[in-house]
């Protein structure tokens, strides 16, 4: 298969689907509050396309600054934990319970205590929470993959603790870590959609107030326009991740040597 | 410059015993035994990697040691080109970090033009050559290899085996070379041991008398005798299992 057809038969499938949906709702004339057709959500897209935007761009930013935020802390814990035993077997149970906990549940106490009038930096807590979990567990696992003989070779050396975390951890852990972001990045859209609805209702600007709002007045092509953005901004965020992974370890990493090949 | 006395090693069962040897300044001398014999753990001991059960590892008449170790593998880092492997030790060591010296090891182990290149662009006996300009890099003294050519088909290995006898003759570092091949001991040592397995003890012990080309030493009745009297002593360490 060419690199063409790669790129645009999943373009021509949507298109396929788009013209099957607009033939439908217009053949058994659906109403525009229980399933507007593709032109129509275009339109409202189109109308209402600086408020919708807004909001993505709103969305977008907390996303990603919870996203470094939840990396930062990650890499941090988990060189915490490769150093010491003691603290890892502690607070890795804590870090567990953080990652089990639907964010839903603990949304009410994190917007108590950071106050109603604070629904942005609730929804970024949240989002944290949600996102951190995946590069603590690939990183955690990338320190403790690092090769024997490497390890031995660093010790006849006489490298510190600094150097070996530096010069072979790290750079080790290095497609571990990027996996974990990958997955991460994902999971911060989600935790800040989620924490929105749950935190943000009335007093954030983000994509989940005007996906409610819209809902609750049954402009549902808006609701779709919404989603849309939603979607193109996880699209957004997955290959501005996997472009970083790529550019990193393009020289020498094995995945995508042979991605190449 | 290197001497085992009554050294035990025990992990879970007794791995080595009663190992009592010398090895002198820049001589050249090779551990031939069977799989599972504790060729790897000595070498581990003389490079302080570990510590004896019982007994004493200790170092003579060198107070700058360095140590060289060349791994099975070549265990080079990935993420790092050729020149930035070979300069590792020196980084480490907080030397100031010489390009000009490790181009010219690169140069050394027949690598002159590879310094840009990554260890995934090479093949595993270039690699190998990388591993050994780096662990001599740092003005090495005393080199322990662990089975380092073992990968490699016969004529990369002779080839290795020849450029790593050329560095020794000029730069008369000491080294112990563990391993599994009989003729590869003779061809590169100057003194072989023999090790049994269960727990290993030295068994065997043969000086290699030194001829002036290498090539003739191979095709010699001296080469075949040794080499079918080593044989002999390493089936036999086997069997006392």
């Amino acid at each position: 298969m060419n690199k063409l057809s790669t790129y645009f038969s999943p373009i021509i499938a949507l298109s396929i689907i788009f013209i099957i949906w607009e033939l439908l709702v217009n053949l058994f004339s659906i109403q525009l509050y229980i399933l507007p057709a593709p032109t129509d959500i275009f339109l409202s897209l189109n109308d209402n396309l600086r408020e919708l935007l807004l909001a993505t761009l709103n969305t977008l930013k907390i996303t990603l600054f919870a996203f470094l935020i939840a990396t930062l802390i990650a890499i941090g814990l988990a060189i915490i934990f490769s150093l010491s035993k003691i603290l890892e077997i502690s607070l890795y149970p804590i870090t567990v319970i953080f990652q089990v906990t639907p964010v839903v549940a603990i949304a009410p106490l994190i917007i108590i205590w950071v106050g109603l009038d604070n629904a942005e930096m609730a929804i970024l807590i949240l989002s944290v929470i949600v996102a951190f979990f995946p590069v603590l567990a690939n990183t955690n696992l990338g320190f403790r993959s690092v090769d024997k003989n490497l390890k031995e070779l660093f010790l006849i050396n006489r490298a510190s603790k600094w150097q070996t975390l530096m010069k072979l951890n790290l750079p080790y852990a290095t497609p571990y870590i990027l996996t974990g972001m990958k997955t991460s990045i994902g999971l911060a859209l989600i935790g800040t959609v989620v924490a929105e609805f749950v935190a943000g209702t009335g007093s954030s600007a983000g994509l989940s107030w005007i996906i409610i709002e819209s809902g609750n007045r049954l402009d549902i092509a808006k609701l779709f326009s919404a989603l849309i953005l939603l979607v193109l901004s996880g699209i957004f965020l997955f290959l501005l991740m996997s472009t970083i992974e790529y550019s990193i370890l393009r020289r020498w990493h094995q995945s995508v040597k042979e991605n190449e090949s | 410059m290197l001497n085992f006395s009554n050294v035990h090693m025990k992990f879970d069962k007794d791995v080595l015993s009663d190992i009592n040897l010398k090895i002198d300044s820049g001589e050249f001398v090779s551990i031939l035994g069977p799989s599972g014999c504790g060729k790897s753990t000595l070498l581990r001991l003389a490079s302080n990697l570990a510590k004896p059960t019982k007994g004493l590892v200790d170092y003579t008449s060198h107070k700058d040691l360095s140590i060289g170790f060349v791994f099975q593998n070549p265990t080079l880092m990935p993420w790092r080109t050729v020149l930035e492997n070979v300069t590792l030790p020196l980084e480490l060591n907080k030397k100031k970090s010489s390009r000009e010296e490790a181009l010219m090891w690169l140069a050394r182990v027949g690598l002159k033009d590879k310094e840009k290149s990554y260890p995934n662009e090479l093949s595993g006996g270039q690699m190998m050559r990388v591993s050994i300009a780096r662990s001599l890099i740092n003005g090495c003294n005393l080199l322990l290899l662990d089975e380092p050519f073992a990968a490699l088909d016969e004529i990369t290995r002779r080839k290795l085996e020849d450029d790593l006898l050329e560095i020794w003759e000029k730069e008369k570092f000491t080294v112990l070379f563990v391993t599994h091949s009989v003729s590869e001991a003779i061809y590169l040592s100057q003194r072989v041991l023999v090790l049994s397995s269960g727990p290993g003890k030295l068994v065997y012990e043969k000086n290699i008398s030194q001829y002036n080309s290498k090539e003739e030493f191979i095709g010699s009745k001296e080469f075949q005798t040794i080499n079918s009297e080593i044989f002999e002593k390493l089936k036999s360490g086997v069997n006392n299992e």
